[in-house]
């Protein structure tokens, strides 16, 4: 009885996700179930529609710089907390972790609030900094976490062996972090390419994400155009999820 | 631990960090708090001032209170439905012993809550629409004669929100399960507590506070959500994430939007502030509502 319990709790959280697929080959413009007849005229319609295949492009682009920018600064920054004892490190700390508890609205009311008094106002390099400040922080969690586990008796041997302090970094630590500054990357890639609350108040012209334009269409229209959008976006995530686990063991990092 | 040399190297490696988050996180929620005390005038202009005039409107008023009063209880119906559905299958999650199997279940947690809320959102109105999958088994099923309303309104809000943050309740839970040591179990069996009685005499209250922690953040994810109430309630379901929205986007009164902004973030902090007491370890992955 536990058993059918949870596979329809299973069924609840993965039906939105499975009834999209059906719907993005199906001919009919309006939706009918069962969806009727195979085409693929939705996904040609999604590429051959420059407004949503620029989107794409400029969601794929923003979360790459995302997560190069988190990456780094989220690694570095665990580093720096992790391993050193000084005046005010767990305020640091709780600063750093801070944009995973605010909720992504009052956030994008902020930033717009913010940037319209800026330079950086409709442009990508205020979406980027947003989306960073909303992604490195699980860099940090995830490298924390390797970096708790690490043995220091490794980098202590190198030392001893007479390498320098950067060198024990680079040909120690650094490939011992890899799990976690990979699946921090994951995080940092998905949160961005799936963000969607605090960049309806940053986007604007040119700088539509492709969530932010599935939003928009939603509340107008509902063609399976949507729907082959969607599969293109689960396929995405779903691709990192799984690379990622069987080569980190990204559960571990949950 | 090496000694104290390089003091520099902590500088150098959180500042540029800290750097980024004082001009582009501190910075901007300071100018929000700044904006909720300005004065506001209609067609968007700001006063500067420094009066409460925004916060006493909206906690005067009885039409903005009850927006905040359906807010929470969505929080609530949403919180109770994902602790029903979702402790049986943590204890199943927390009591798997082959890797494998967790390694597979776990996964299968993961994909919906890194799918984007809004392709979650829009396969839900497929799922809810009256000719909607969900209809029409109702329809075969005979257990209704005609289709049920579910989309555009609080039901399918609730039951969307549910399947959004099952996941979160279920990965606060599994931890706090796992804590529980089995052999309080058999111990509690061999002195002959029947399975159901050991459940409740000794899972359920020392999981207690992972219950709580997971009912918070539903919660706090619940009352902040926007796309699904947007989405899924259409234009009818008025709650404060909407409400805000609107405020600042259609109405343009920023001081006012500002004002209502940290009431919803006082709500939010205050419970979370709560949360970090009752977990010692946070998932990784809270937000995404």
């Amino acid at each position: 009885m536990l058993l059918g319990f949870n596979a329809l709790v299973y069924l609840l959280m993965l039906a939105p996700i499975l009834v999209v697929i059906p719907v993005s080959f199906s001919e009919k413009e309006y939706l009918v179930f069962p969806p009727q007849g195979f085409s693929l005229r939705w996904y040609v319609n999604f590429f051959a529609t420059r407004e949503l295949a620029d989107s794409l492009w400029l969601s794929l682009h923003l979360a790459a710089w995302t997560t190069a920018l988190s990456t780094v600064l989220g690694t570095a920054a665990a580093l720096g907390l992790v391993r050193y004892r000084y005046a005010g490190r767990s305020l640091v700390r709780e600063l750093f972790l801070a944009p995973i508890v605010m909720p992504r609205l009052v956030l994008g009311i902020a930033f717009l609030m913010f940037l319209s008094r800026t330079v950086l106002s409709g442009s990508f390099g205020g979406l980027l900094i947003a989306h960073a400040v909303v992604a490195f922080p699980y860099v940090i969690r995830t490298v924390s976490a390797s970096l708790v586990g690490l043995d220091r008796a490794l980098e202590e041997a190198g030392a001893s062996l007479g390498a320098t302090p950067f060198t024990v970094f680079r040909t120690i630590t650094l490939p011992l972090l890899k799990p976690g500054i990979m699946a921090g990357a994951v995080f940092a890639y998905v949160t961005s390419f799936d963000e969607l609350v605090m960049t309806l108040f940053l986007a604007g012209p040119g700088l539509t994400t492709l969530p932010v334009q599935i939003f928009t269409y939603l509340e107008y229209t509902s063609d399976p155009t949507i729907a082959a959008i969607s599969v293109v976006l689960v396929a995405i995530t779903v691709v990192a999820v799984l690379v990622t686990e069987r080569i980190v063991g990204f559960s571990r990092f949950v | 631990m090496s000694p104290p040399r390089r003091r520099w190297l902590p500088a150098l490696l959180v500042g540029p960090t800290l750097l980024l988050l004082l001009v582009a996180f501190v910075a901007p929620l300071g100018i929000l708090l700044v904006y909720s005390f300005y004065e506001s005038r209609p067609g968007g202009v700001m006063i500067p001032a420094f009066t409460l005039a925004q916060y006493r409107r909206f906690l005067g008023d009885p039409f903005y209170l009850y927006v905040l009063w359906r807010t929470v209880l969505l929080g609530l119906w949403v919180t109770a439905w994902c602790i029903v559905l979702g402790y049986p299958l943590a204890y199943v999650l927390a009591r798997t012993r082959s890797r494998t199997v967790r390694s597979v279940l776990v996964t299968l947690l993961l994909v919906p809550l890194m799918t984007s809320v809004v392709v979650r959102s829009y396969g839900w109105m497929i799922l809810l629409a009256n000719n909607g999958l969900i209809n029409k088994a109702l329809l075969a099923l005979g257990l209704t004669s005609a289709p049920v309303q579910l989309l555009f309104n609080t039901t399918g809000v609730v039951i969307a929100l549910v399947a959004i943050l099952l996941p979160y309740m279920v990965l606060t839970l599994v931890p706090v399960i796992q804590n529980i040591a089995p052999a309080l179990e058999e111990a509690s069996q061999s002195l002959g507590a029947s399975p159901t009685r050991m459940f409740r005499d000794v899972v359920v209250p020392l999981s207690l506070p992972g219950v709580a922690a997971g009912s918070i953040l539903v919660f706090v994810l619940t009352i902040a959500a926007y796309a699904t109430p947007r989405l899924v309630g259409g234009s009818r379901l008025l709650v404060m994430p909407i409400f805000v929205y609107d405020q600042t986007m259609a109405l343009l009164n920023w001081p006012f939007a500002s004002a209502t902004s940290f009431i919803l973030l006082a709500l939010v902090l205050g419970l979370m502030a709560l949360q970090g007491r009752l977990v010692e370890r946070r998932s990784t992955w809270e937000h995404g509502a």
